[in-house]
């Protein structure tokens, strides 16, 4: 069943994540001490999740390097009143979140997907294939479906957190997850060759 | 050639999201963390104060200045506490807190409430002795909801609660939604309060406003009103639901009625047990309905079961058919009390109803015998309905070691059945062990008695007219008259060993179980 499927993808995922979960508290945890190598791995571990939903809700890469800077600037500020509860990317995105709305407020413009190009042809950084992934992200899906993506394979939510978050129900991501997938399988399995 | 991506396994996918994504992502650390340690420089320093020595002429030339600057101060910050007042109170949404209090709360573009009003008489209890005003909304709402606990409008038995946010700027009102929409998740886990969360988003609505002060009820709930009215549900008169009738029900009522219907409402969320605890779940009506009609609940496949909303609350409409009968009931979805009942021949003759039905089964032991019944049935029918020959219809359903045989005439007006099953000597112990009240007349094999399907008939008709007068004359509502049903199952057993005994037929009725001692010569009785 493709659900057992999903679910046990899922659950190798989650075993992961719980372990990150553990090693994350204990960085926080340096932070409030103020130790600035728990504050860089904390950093590492976590800002693609950051960035990339910034970036997901946002579509603006000034905007999303804007608030990957305040989210961080808001972990180190109250990283002392953080209380564990095993689940401390709640935590971050939470402040994630709020940063955004108050971005929105300004209700800035939807990204220009030019723009994006423009930055991954200048990026060295960048494979042929990560700029493929980056512009499929923006071009072929839909702001939901993107979300879903991300807070799951980014993130490591588990669907019924990605629900919960998105406030969704649980069938419904599921869904739209797997229709995502099936739909990319069925555009991107021709044979094509890469450029350059 | 186009750059494309060749995707080969979904793991394989997930790996290169993963990748594109963290290098797309800015390596600020450094920058960071400086910021973040000037920032708390910066903060340490401003507690500390800071003492100047300069000479007499800078002081008098700096007092000046200061002067000067000062004036300046106040002009400006007069301007500026003006303006920040408008900004700070103007209100850019509006936060609905529906249980059964109400609660309407302002917020300004920071998301600090402005004002807040209770709509009905429980809002304004709630809010009569806490202070929100100035707050940011989702402590606001924390305080709010501790309110209506320690009031105890939510509790364990509470059923639902609406939030609703108002907006202009929809993406903005979505994401507001969504922080308090986890806030007040969190706060009610928090509270090991397990309730349904609903909540929706929308911008004005003139006539959504409008409805909701006339009827004295929040603009969240008119809001899920109007939809239940757009969606053009009926009530249980199949009349459809105006939106006054919708009023009095409360959140999660009105939701289960959508639900109920299947009317699926895009941007209402709802989260949490679908049908309240408080209310009957549709498994126990069925097993209620089944017991109140003396019917086996597992012998009732197809029953069709309804939520309609009828006289400002929740009922089940229930329908099932069961030995040609179809049988109604209305029950209270609160209380599972049945309000109402009715039982109909759902044959040909629906319009005497079953008056005139009797029907009589048959155990035998072998099939043979089967179509001596027939015969026999089709003799009494001839003299029954004064008819010279009927068609007898007949249906076979086999099922695990027995065969039902139906036989039922065509008159419409005098409609006789008769089922024959034929139960072999390895059903028996198997049926003995499995028994409910039907199959126990089922199973008692081996008591033969000569039939009299004359007899039989005619006693069962004598019962039914006897009952029918009793019922007439105390008044008995619908709901007795399945127990004094005009369908009578009279039940003979009979024996293979009984075809050789020409004994006297002893026919008794008792508990609709008519056992039969010997058995043979049928249609002589008949004639008799």
């Amino acid at each position: 069943m493709e659900y057992g499927r999903q679910y046990s993808e899922t659950l190798t995922l989650e075993q992961d994540f719980i372990d990150d979960n553990q090693l994350i508290d204990e960085y926080i945890e340096g932070v409030a001490n103020r130790d600035k190598k728990s504050f860089e791995e904390l950093y590492e571990m976590t800002k693609g999740s950051v960035y990339g939903y910034a970036l997901s809700m946002l579509k603006n890469i000034e905007e999303a390097q804007d608030i990957l800077h305040d989210v961080y600037l808001k972990i180190y500020e109250n990283a002392h009143k953080y209380r564990s509860n095993g689940k401390p990317l709640a935590w971050i995105f939470t402040i994630t979140r709020n940063e955004i709305l108050m971005k929105l407020r300004k209700q800035k413009t939807i990204v220009d997907i030019d723009e994006l190009r423009d930055v991954l042809e200048t990026n060295k950084r960048y494979t042929v294939e990560d700029k493929v992934i980056l512009e499929m992200l923006f071009k072929e899906m839909s702001d939901i479906e993107r979300n879903i993506l991300l807070l799951h394979v980014v993130t490591g939510y588990k669907f019924h957190e990605i629900a919960r978050f998105l406030r969704m129900p649980t069938p419904t991501v599921i869904t739209k997850y797997n229709r995502l997938i099936k739909k990319i399988r069925k555009v991107h399995s021709k044979e094509h060759m890469y450029e350059g | 050639m186009k750059d494309s991506y060749i995707y080969r396994t979904e793991e394989q996918f997930h790996n290169d999201i993963r990748k594109a994504i963290n290098k797309s992502v800015p390596n600020m650390f450094e920058q960071i963390y400086s910021d973040c340690v000037k920032k708390e420089q910066e903060e340490k320093h401003s507690n500390r104060g800071v003492l100047f020595d300069i000479g007499l002429r800078k002081k008098r030339y700096l007092y000046k200045l200061v002067c000067s600057l000062a004036v300046m101060a106040v002009i400006v910050g007069s301007a500026t506490i003006y303006h920040n007042h408008n900004v700070r109170t103007q209100v850019v949404s509006q936060v609905m807190l529906d249980v059964n209090p109400s609660v309407n709360i302002s917020v300004n573009k920071d998301d600090v409430v402005v004002s807040a009003q209770g709509v009905n008489e429980d809002g304004k209890e709630v809010l009569s002795d806490i202070k929100v005003i100035n707050l940011d909304i989702d402590k606001a709402l924390d305080i709010i909801m501790e309110s209506m606990i320690d009031k105890g409008f939510i509790s364990q038995k509470t059923e639902a609660i609406l939030l609703t946010v108002k907006n202009a700027n929809e993406k903005y009102g979505i994401m507001l939604e969504e922080k308090l929409y986890t806030g007040v998740d969190d706060f009610l886990q928090e509270s090991n309060i397990n309730i349904e969360l609903m909540a929706q988003v929308y911008e004005e609505d003139k006539e959504t406003s409008r409805f909701a002060k006339k009827n004295n009820i929040s603009e969240g709930k008119a809001r899920l009103i109007k939809k239940i009215e757009d969606a053009k549900l009926t009530d249980a008169q199949g009349k459809i639901l105006a939106s006054d009738k919708l009023v009095n029900l409360n959140v999660s009522e009105l939701h289960m009625l959508l639900e109920s219907k299947n009317i699926l409402i895009d941007d209402i969320i709802c989260k949490g047990e679908n049908v309240s605890k408080q209310y009957v779940k549709e498994d126990k009506v069925h097993k209620l309905v089944c017991n109140h009609a003396n019917v086996g609940d597992d012998k009732v496949k197809d029953i069709d079961i309804q939520i309609e909303c009828s006289e400002d609350k929740l009922v089940y409409n229930v329908e099932f058919m069961h030995n040609e009968m179809t049988y109604k009931y209305v029950v209270d979805a609160k209380t599972g009390d049945i309000l109402n009942n009715s039982l109909k021949n759902s044959g040909s003759n629906k319009s005497s109803g079953s008056k005139n039905h009797i029907s009589t089964v048959v155990v035998a032991d072998n099939i043979s015998q089967m179509d001596i019944e027939k015969e026999e049935f089709k003799n009494v029918s001839i003299e029954k309905t004064n008819k010279s020959d009927v068609n007898i219809n007949n249906t076979v359903v086999s099922a695990n070691n027995y065969q039902e045989k139906k036989y039922s005439n065509e008159n419409k007006n005098n409609k006789y059945s008769v089922k024959v099953n034929n139960v072999t000597k390895d059903s028996k112990e198997e049926k003995k062990q499995n028994t409910s009240k039907d199959d126990e007349f089922k199973v008692k094999v081996g008591m033969a008695e000569i039939i009299n399907i004359k007899e039989v008939f005619d006693t069962a008709e004598k019962e039914n007219n006897k009952l029918e007068l009793e019922s007439n004359k105390n008044n008995i509502s619908q709901k007795d008259s399945i127990n004094n049903d005009t369908k009578k199952e009279n039940i003979i057993n009979s024996n293979s060993n009984a075809l050789n005994n020409k004994n006297e037929a002893n026919n008794t009725i008792k508990n609709n179980v008519i056992k039969k001692e010997a058995f043979r010569d049928i249609n002589q009785t008949v004639n008799n």
